[in-house]
């Protein structure tokens, strides 16, 4: 019943952008869990690949997200994750929407004793990484300006990561570590990204989780020959607090706040703002 | 078969006036935004790029054989087109300094850049002195891409 509880805790917190299952445990053979999540991001502070900061106008996304994982068998989890829409504009202009990223990915128990496990995902595109977006107003010269906003980054990634998992007091505390390697294609530079779990039961219905994440990349300088528009040389601590609320024996409620910090990779590429999620799980 | 004679006539009328057109081939079309005869730059400076853009080359402030006043990018010059619209600024210094509410005394929109590589703005009949730098401009976000002071 614990490693059960457990279990749904973890495939929760894997709904940060670009990084799931970041966990120990796999699903059981048959079982499945699948989540809906909205969430809400707004910043208009932005941090170059040197990491200088420009306050300028306010960027806002809305997205809708699609989470499911399925036991292959008792060692073998198939993920997918889908950002299904999003929305999205500066203050200065019209919003447009987009589809995500799809990413797909196994996750395989290396061992039955010790929740450790490798997983591996691909990152598919969904379009070429053009979404233009147009000026509300014309400029003093007559003409509207326009801003590439795109949903999807228009190249290939394969992450690779490997997760370990410890639940204490008798299930009612859980720690998870993971380490990650992001391999991009089209000339992007590689990147790491690292992170600590820790949640605790509260009450008999109510989890509370923490997480602290880093990325950065694997190469010393930035590539300059690719668009920074699509996280070439994105680096970031960032740190997340999650509330899970158990409704029945297979329907949760969640909610979640994530924002980036420079504790201990400092942030460059990067919008820094909060995100705001609400979600509904379900798990059987 | 008038009828017929009629539309043939005027088929072939019409014929003739559009060959003669053709023949009138002395007519040369001016692009006005473009320099005429030799660019010659008065004050000129090298990009610094900006926010992780791929910023460079040299802008020059000039005119044509015409006396017409022109901001010139030369043939390196290479910016972040991707992002969308990059508007180019005169401005009093290499920050943007906007004030719409005064009429944003301190810049000078010149228009947008529309590739790599060189690249000519047609300026009006003067360009004040106090305008010292270019500024590429990323308005949507509000972001600089680069300057290039004019010296």
């Amino acid at each position: 019943m614990f490693k059960q509880s457990l279990l749904f805790l973890f495939f929760f917190n894997a709904l940060l952008p670009g990084v799931f299952s970041q966990s120990g445990w796999t699903k059981t053979e048959g079982g499945w869990y699948a989540q809906t999540t909205v969430s809400y991001f707004t910043s208009d502070r932005y941090y170059s690949t040197q990491g200088n900061l420009n306050i300028g106008n306010t960027f806002r996304n809305y997205t809708l997200n699609a989470y499911a994982e399925y036991g292959i068998s008792n060692r073998l989890t198939a993920i997918a994750n889908l950002p299904l829409l999003k929305f999205q504009h500066f203050d200065v202009t019209e919003t447009v929407a987009g589809v995500g990223d799809l990413q797909f990915g196994l996750k395989y128990g290396i061992s039955t004793k010790i929740p450790i496990a490798f997983g591996l995902t691909v990152e598919v595109p969904t379009d070429d990484g053009r979404l233009v977006a147009h000026a509300k107003e014309v400029n003093e010269l007559g003409f509207r300006e326009n801003v590439n906003l795109p949903a999807s980054d228009g190249e290939w990634n394969v992450r690779a990561n490997l997760a370990i998992s410890q639940s204490f007091g008798g299930g009612n505390t859980y720690a998870s570590l993971y380490g990650l390697i992001n391999f991009r294609t089209q000339g992007y530079t590689h990147q790491w990204q690292s992170g600590v779990e820790v949640g605790q039961l509260l009450f008999s219905r109510l989890w509370l989780i923490g997480k602290l994440q880093l990325q950065d990349r694997l190469s010393d300088e930035v590539n300059t020959a690719v668009s920074f528009l699509y996280g070439e040389g994105t680096t970031y601590t960032a740190y997340q607090l999650n509330l899970l609320y158990k409704l029945t024996q297979n329907w949760r409620v969640t909610a979640s706040f994530h924002k980036y910090s420079d504790l201990l990779v400092a942030k460059r590429n990067i919008y820094d703002g909060q995100t705001f999620s609400l979600g509904l799980a379900v798990e059987y | 078969m008038k009828k017929q004679s009629f539309f043939f006539s005027l088929l072939l009328l019409l014929g003739l006036s559009f060959t003669a057109c053709e023949e009138d081939g002395d007519t040369q079309i001016i692009d006005s935004s473009q320099p005429i005869g030799t660019f010659t730059a008065d004050i000129s400076g090298d990009f610094v790029a900006q926010n992780g853009t791929p910023t460079s080359g040299m802008a020059a402030l000039g005119m044509d054989e015409d006396g017409n006043n022109f901001l010139r990018f030369n043939s390196n010059f290479t910016t972040e087109l991707g992002t969308g619209t990059v508007t180019v600024y005169l401005s009093t210094s290499q920050d943007f300094m906007a004030d719409p509410g005064n009429g944003n005394p301190d810049l000078m929109l010149i228009g947008a850049v529309s590739q790599n590589g060189e690249n000519f703005f047609k300026l009006g009949s003067s360009v004040a002195d106090k305008f010292t730098h270019v500024i590429l401009w990323c308005g949507s976000a509000n972001i600089p891409f680069g300057y290039a002071p004019l010296q």
